[in-house]
């Protein structure tokens, strides 16, 4: 009983010690790589969100968001979109509805503004190169029609998607 | 009272008490092993480590994840979730992949390891087969604009000692409306038909006349993202070239970087008015001490800074704009010009002069009349239109104007009978004109003449 244990604990010990490479076993089983190689962060600022108080008129804001990309990978590219399905693109309060206006974003400070009803593909991208830490600008824009119902609660949240090329 | 004061506290500790079990949507995730690139031998299991983790001052969050078909926006060719009941192609390892848990919680700061196992099956066939696992919020936000993180992994697996087929088809040759000052876009469309991924496609795209002479070569850049078997991808190629009136063929050709042509199509376009192409971006150095002009090489911009404009030495670019224009005012109808200026973040200390050529098709804007044509300046951070005093020289054909800023401009076409936005340089629409502050100022003495007579 004794030699038993004893045996086993060998055993587990020879199984820590074994290389953390690629390691193919008898069962077909590939372990691919001990340590874990490329990574990809997307971090957007403010974490709370923007918040612009009462809604009238046009909102516009170019300075508070901000996306950071930090990854090890060559080539990658960050996508943004409301991920809701029933009005998508859209400030939406539970009582009022949404408003008339879709809400928009820019990469590029405000001179073209893409409307969330779809997704800013590749609102940042980097083809070569492009392992590093990486800031980029979020613009945000809401248009308030006059007869957008008073809403204290309109929300929305745009998803910042992040993959490697 | 002891009722209600006790009924307080313990309202206000389980309203706390909720806030600290809630769990919201986290604007950062870094998820380490990314990307599944692998060569997989057939019959074998493969274990692929990854992890996920939020920053320390993020707030507590549940993380799904999900296996999905490897789709791709066409558009770009960004890769996206393709739903099971689209997933239906032989290449798709959808079926293959298994993670360990498909819903994680990270508290504040937390690394949490998991693996991604892929299954190979023995009869696994020829080529490539491609997934994806996404990893996203599992709740939605309640910020007024709030913020969410995302991450794909792409899995692309090579079948080792598999016949590869790398073959596309291009199933589209569209030419956009053709518009003097805007780029002619050519958009194509290829599709993956072979049995495995390719990289760095390039959409070479050719102009010639009715004689059949080259008048135009695009070679756009190389596309980053990989072309998955089946999936299609949009390619456009801007041609800025003069044309002169008639038809011509344009036809595109989508190679590897190697050279390897995947597909040829052909289209022609008739151009019915000469083609005058976008203006060249052109930049200038601005110095406190010297008077300085930014001219575009076309002669169709151009912006005069007087010594003194700015306080210290400023890289000034103007550039065509060919995005859709900020919403114009009732009664304001844009030109075909439009560019931007960029490199000054705040005012000038002195006037700068802007000169710009317009263009027959901004005078149809106008319906040819003249008088109604002013250089219009869209404020971004502002976010209004400003139309300034405008000079029209008929003979040169241009519009100048002075401002003491830059961002985004228009020729436009202003029906002066309606309420214009701004009619005077340096005044908003949020800013009292001169009759309000002359009312305003008549208000005043009345009401100091009534003091004193009091």
């Amino acid at each position: 009983m004794k030699y038993l244990y004893y045996a086993g604990l060998v055993a587990l010990m020879v199984l820590f010690c074994l290389p953390a490479g690629v390691s193919a076993a008898t069962t077909d089983t590939v372990v691919v790589s001990g340590s874990i190689g490329g990574s990809l962060s997307v971090d957007v600022t403010p974490d709370a969100g923007v918040s612009w108080g009462a809604m009238s008129g046009t909102k516009t804001d170019l300075t508070s968001a901000d996306l950071t990309v930090v990854t090890t990978y060559p080539a990658w590219h960050v996508d943004a979109a409301d991920a809701k399905t029933t009005n998508k693109g859209y400030m939406v309060d539970a009582t009022a509805g949404k408003l008339t206006n879709a809400f928009h974003i820019s990469n590029n400070g405000g001179s073209v503004w893409t409307a969330m009803t779809g997704s800013l593909n590749n609102f940042a991208q980097k083809t070569t190169a492009g392992a590093g830490t990486w800031p980029f600008d979020i613009g945000l824009q809401q248009v308030i029609s006059g007869t957008d119902p008073a809403g204290s609660n309109y929300q929305i949240t745009v998803t910042f998607t992040g993959a490697a090329s | 009272m002891q009722y209600n004061t006790r009924t307080g506290f313990s309202l206000i500790i389980g309203f706390l008490l909720i806030l600290s079990l809630a769990v919201f949507p986290v604007a950062a995730v870094k998820v380490e092993g990314a990307k599944i690139m692998l060569d997989v031998k057939p019959g074998t299991n493969y274990i692929f480590p990854m992890a996920i983790s939020t920053k320390p001052d993020d707030t507590p969050a549940d993380y799904a994840i999900e296996v999905y078909g490897f789709g791709q926006s066409s558009d770009g060719g960004s890769y996206s979730p393709l739903f099971a009941a689209d997933d239906a192609g032989a290449c798709s390892a959808r079926g293959m992949v298994v993670v360990e848990s498909s819903l994680i919680h990270i508290d504040p700061g937390q690394r949490k390891a998991f693996n991604a196992t892929i299954r190979v099956p023995a009869n696994v066939g020829d080529g490539g087969r491609y997934a994806i696992i996404h990893i996203h919020p599992a709740s939605a936000g309640n910020q007024q604009t709030g913020f969410a993180t995302a991450i794909i992994v792409p899995v692309m697996l090579t079948v080792k000692d598999s016949k590869l087929i790398e073959t596309g088809i291009i199933t589209g040759v569209d030419v956009g409306e053709i518009v003097a000052g805007k780029p002619i876009t050519v958009s194509t469309t290829l599709k993956n038909t072979g049995n495995h991924h390719y990289y760095g496609v390039v959409n070479q795209v050719a102009v010639t006349d009715p004689a059949g002479k080259s008048v135009a070569t695009v070679i756009a850049n190389a596309l980053p993202n990989a072309v998955i078997p089946g999936q299609s991808v949009t390619f456009v190629a801007p041609v800025s070239k003069p044309l002169s009136v008639g038809v011509y063929t344009v036809k595109s050709t989508m190679m590897l970087e190697s050279g390897t042509v995947l597909g040829t199509s052909s289209t022609s376009i008739a151009v019915k008015e000469a083609y005058i192409p976008p203006f060249t971006e052109s930049g200038k150095k601005i110095s406190p001490d010297n008077q300085a002009t930014l001219m575009v090489p076309e002669g169709t911009i151009t912006i005069s800074f007087p010594q003194g404009a700015v306080l210290s030495d400023t890289m000034v670019t103007v550039k065509p704009y060919t995005g859709t224009l900020p919403v114009l005012p009732p009664g304001a109808t844009a030109g075909t010009t439009a560019f931007a200026v960029d490199g000054l973040s705040g005012l000038l200390a002195k006037d700068a002069t802007v000169t710009v050529k317009y263009t027959r098709m901004d005078l149809d804007a106008a319906k040819g009349d003249i008088s109604k044509l002013v250089l219009g300046r869209y404020d971004r951070s502002e976010n209004h239109w400003t139309f300034l005093p405008t000079t029209v020289d008929n003979n040169a054909m241009t519009l100048t104007a002075t401002t003491n800023r830059f961002s985004t401009w228009a020729v436009i076409a202003e029906d002066k009978t309606q309420a214009a936005p701004q009619a005077a340089e340096g005044l908003t629409a949020k800013s009292p004109g001169p009759d309000a502050l002359l009312v305003s100022g008549l208000t005043i003495l009345v009401m100091m003449a009534r003091k004193v007579k009091e």
